[in-house]
């Protein structure tokens, strides 16, 4: 056997691995996740934080679907160099179905968190969406239920994300296991590949958990510096888009169509030899690398976006200095103006005795009730996650011997 | 009938049973969908007009009420207003283009994205936007500003409101 035939079967092993870990973790998240403008991110937050074993689920989710992208991306490679692609047709076809596919659940799986680059970045999807020609302002309203994000817009793309794209996964997984299936049975019955395969599901698992899924700030239609970016396998069609500004059609219809056009006709080309095959993918993997890293370069002195726990920690040493400096001063020594020049008995965060009979509790319902007199409370303007970081920053700023 | 005969004829029946019942559920996703809502109030108070300054552009964002389907949700939207006298010109900060939000330069606006450059009076001066910046509609009442805040379909010539 050679070696690309060895490569379309260990990339199309890898690839069923990753769409089980995939369809299982989405399970998982779906248990808690709520599809809705104003829930969509709590509910992440949640999983994300709070809940045990989420943050594996949201990590497992997020790199298992970038490696699915890849491993399929391998797999169609190699099948067409080594001419599979003529010789097994109905293979290729529901591969190149199967891999649309997956791509479609990753378009439509991105805006789900509602956070800031998940909101942003859709917004620029289904606006390059809209400028396919004749079709594309009905898909975009389509898939949205309106001309603009509404109440719809998080269940149907929930829909699509979890239950369309997937049934239609697990049907053309079905109608492939059907036509052949004697290679897989042949690998997966050698022992040395199922120790290798059961080996690099742990030391993924190992790998998975020192990594996390990138989660942002809430998503805020008016904050007018966000800059969106996609994920890695579509930065290259992004960068692409920045040349062809003047005709927009270009990279959102006249590419895809050649593009997917190609890729269903290809088992019918059958005048060119392996050698064109391969300089055809090396070509295509050029072009990917090229605009790739320019578009990695192009960003590079831009505004790197935060994540949640940098923006809330940035955020709560905002609201200190707006609302609380006036009377705990600076310093946190309680020697605000407002508080020198009305005399009132500010604490002093900086002593070790006011850390003697204050806990991170018993200050978040200071901060949200107030103490009845001088202290005003704050519950009407902050939400609980702000009044956490905010006593995060407190406490980092001024409290004495502190470790995180 | 034969096995094989009666085994086609019901092929054939469950196939067009499928597309009869996916036909209402496209149906459905097709015509269910938000536009411009005849219960709310378009005109969203946008302060004392004594508080504006005269003669001087002001980045403002309106905060307001609007219904969609069973949910009534809190909009942030930003606006840009020009003072002079009792005369107010007021911008939506929505680029008619890609829908990026604009920022107030020199010469006049400024889209991030795609670089659309707009004067002040929100003609396109370069860049790739298909009409001029998208004029809200004011009225004064009782000594307050009131601007009626639509947003339009990005990407199109003409100004179609979609909310």
């Amino acid at each position: 056997m050679g070696p690309l035939r060895w490569i379309i079967t260990v990339s199309a092993i890898t690839s069923l691995l990753f769409l089980g870990l995939v369809i299982l973790s989405g399970w998982g998240l779906a248990g808690s996740y709520v599809p809705s403008l104003t829930d969509a991110f709590p509910s992440t937050l949640y999983i994300e934080k709070y809940s045990s074993g989420g943050h594996l689920l949201r990590s497992i989710h997020y790199y298992s679907s970038s490696g699915l992208v890849f491993s399929g991306f391998v797999f169609l490679c190699c099948f067409y160099i080594s001419g599979f692609a003529a010789k097994y047709c109905k293979i290729w076809i529901l591969g190149v179905v199967l891999y649309l596919l997956i791509i479609g659940s990753a378009f439509t799986g991105y805006v789900l968190p509602m956070d800031q680059n998940a909101y942003w970045g859709t917004k620029v999807r289904l606006g390059i969406t809209e400028t396919v020609p004749l079709v594309g302002t009905a898909i975009a309203d389509f898939l949205r239920g309106g001309a603009t994000f509404n109440s719809s817009t998080l269940p149907r793309f929930f829909t699509l994300h979890g239950s369309v794209f997937a049934t239609a996964i697990c049907l053309c997984l079905f109608i492939l296991s059907q036509s052949r299936k004697s290679v897989f049975i042949q690998y997966l019955s050698d022992q040395r590949f199922n120790v290798t395969l059961l080996v690099s599901i742990i030391l993924f698992f190992v790998l998975i958990n020192s990594f996390s899924a990138r989660l942002e700030l809430p998503a805020d239609s008016a904050d007018i510096d966000y800059n969106p970016r996609p994920e890695w396998y579509f930065l290259w069609l992004f960068q692409f888009g920045k040349y062809v500004e003047w005709a927009p059609w270009i990279q959102s219809g006249v590419l895809p169509l050649l593009g997917v056009g190609f890729l269903f006709v290809v088992p019918w080309l059958r005048n060119h030899g392996q050698k064109r095959r391969s300089a055809i993918v090396v070509s295509w993997c050029l072009v990917w690398l090229v605009l790739t890293g320019l578009a990695i370069i192009d960003d590079q002195d831009l505004y790197h976006n935060p994540n949640y726990s940098d923006g809330m920690a940035f955020g709560a040493e905002k609201n200190f200095n707006r609302l609380c400096i006036d009377c705990h001063g600076p310093g946190g020594l309680g020697d605000g103006p407002e508080s020198q020049a009305f005399d009132l008995p500010t604490p002093n965060f900086t002593s070790s005795n006011f850390w003697i009979n204050t806990d991170e509790q018993r200050m978040s319902i200071i901060i949200k009730d107030g103490t009845g007199n001088d202290m005003p409370d704050f519950g009407g303007s902050l939400t609980y996650e702000q009044i956490l970081a905010l006593i995060h920053h407190i406490e980092k700023s001024f409290k004495p011997n502190y470790q995180e | 009938m034969t096995r094989r005969k009666f085994l086609k004829v019901w092929q054939v029946a469950t196939g067009m049973i499928v597309s009869f019942i996916s036909a209402p559920a496209i149906y459905f996703w097709r015509t269910d969908r938000s536009g411009a809502n005849e219960i709310d109030d378009r005109w969203i108070d946008a302060g004392r007009v004594e508080d504006l300054p005269i003669d001087q552009w002001r980045k403002e964002m309106l905060l307001f009420q609007r219904q969609d389907r069973w949910a009534s949700f809190e909009r942030k939207e930003l606006i840009y207003i020009y003072r002079n006298d009792q005369d107010f010109t007021v911008f939506s900060a929505i680029c008619p283009h890609a829908a990026c939000l604009i920022r107030k330069n020199d010469e006049g606006f400024g889209c991030p994205c795609h670089k659309s450059s707009f004067s002040s009076d929100g003609n396109v001066l370069t860049g790739p936007s298909p009409r001029s910046l998208d004029r809200l509609d004011t009225k004064v009442q009782d000594g307050r500003l009131y601007v009626k805040y639509e947003k339009f379909r990005s990407g199109t010539n003409a100004k179609e409101v979609i909310g």
